[in-house]
């Protein structure tokens, strides 16, 4: 019981100071997954820990992990490339570089949560795909951007 | 006419379906009641939600790729869908398979058999089988799109036939000795 008051204590804290920083689900997932430990898969967050433990900080990453991870999904592709816009937007790189990598390197399917199921993964990566595809397009026919992507600096 | 002929169809797959079933060799099915958790993990489908599938084949998606990219983005969304919605489609028909497996060395080990659940179970995967090849049949020839409501079919037998084998597992894990839950206090 106090276990999970703990967690759900780390798990507010996350979503009420840090993720709501960050523009974007995208950006939100990024940062996640960044917190996740390459070679054993746990989650780390100095800050949190020292508040909570360590292994309340890390549930708490992980289910907020799942949950972004989850909206993205569930988001229709439309949804998704405004995600991309803002993320692009916020100046992580240019437009042109951030999509020549992002194609070649594919990083999206190291930020998919390890408890994914198989569909939601290969949905989301396939989501992926075709959002740099129609941002491929946008940055080479620039009068075909949405609203969206005219709103950003 | 039609429902003494629909009767007679539905006889014989039935009947086809059983004789393959025993046919068929017993090396790779797993043993009956050998402990709680495998009796659990053997009957218990794995299946992604209604709601992803739905997702999977929204066609606001189609609509928007349409209007915002050119025809090579389009081909490339269409194969996608069509990819996924075949990978789902094989990955239930697997975890049915793996069930049936496990019902019928269930089935050739112990001497409590439900009857009535058994045949039920029969008919769902019988129809479940029919309505796999027909969808994927359909996927090949007119596109992940047009298979939507029948996905929705897919999704609604396979919920019914792990009802039945939530029934059968309450069964099985009763019939043994060493899988009886601990009494009560």
């Amino acid at each position: 019981m106090a276990k999970q008051i703990g967690i759900q204590a780390a798990i507010a804290d996350l979503k009420k100071h840090t993720l709501p920083r960050l523009p974007g689900d995208i950006a939100r997932l990024v940062y996640l997954a960044s917190t996740r430990d390459y070679n054993t898969g746990k989650y780390y967050h100095e800050g949190l820990s020292h508040i909570y433990t360590q292994e309340f900080a890390a549930r708490a990453l992980q289910e907020c992990h799942k949950d972004v991870f989850q909206s993205l999904v569930r988001s229709p592709i439309e949804d998704l490339l405004v995600q991309f816009e803002l993320y692009v937007g916020s100046g992580c790189a240019q437009a042109d570089e951030f999509i020549d990598f992002w194609e070649k390197a594919e990083p999206y399917r190291v930020a998919i949560p390890l408890a994914s199921d198989p569909l939601s993964a290969q949905l989301f990566n396939s989501n992926v795909k075709i959002a740099l595809a129609i941002l491929r397009h946008r940055e080479n026919n620039p009068r075909n951007s949405s609203p969206a992507a005219l709103l950003q600096p | 006419m039609i429902p003494a002929l629909f009767s007679i169809v539905i006889g014989v797959l039935l009947l086809a379906f059983l004789t393959h079933w025993a046919l068929r060799g017993s090396s790779s099915v797993p043993v009956a009641g050998s402990s709680p958790t495998d009796t659990s993990k053997a009957l218990r489908l794995e299946l992604p939600s209604a709601d992803l599938i739905e997702r999977l084949l929204d066609p606001r998606d189609l609509a928007f790729v349409r209007k915002e990219s050119p025809a090579e983005t389009v081909r490339l969304f269409e194969q996608e869908r069509r990819a996924l919605a075949i990978s789902w489609l094989r990955h239930t028909r697997r975890q049915v398979g793996r069930l049936m497996s496990y019902h019928v060395g269930a089935v050739r080990q112990n001497i409590n058999l439900r009857p009535a659940l058994e045949i039920q179970l029969g008919l769902y995967y019988v129809r479940f089988l029919v309505l796999y090849e027909l969808i994927l049949a359909l996927s090949y020839i007119r596109g992940p799109y047009q298979i939507r409501l029948m996905m929705g079919y897919v999704v609604g037998v396979t919920t019914q036939l792990r009802g039945v084998s939530d029934k059968l597992l309450g069964a099985a894990q009763f019939s043994t000795p060493a899988s009886a839950p601990p009494p009560t206090q």
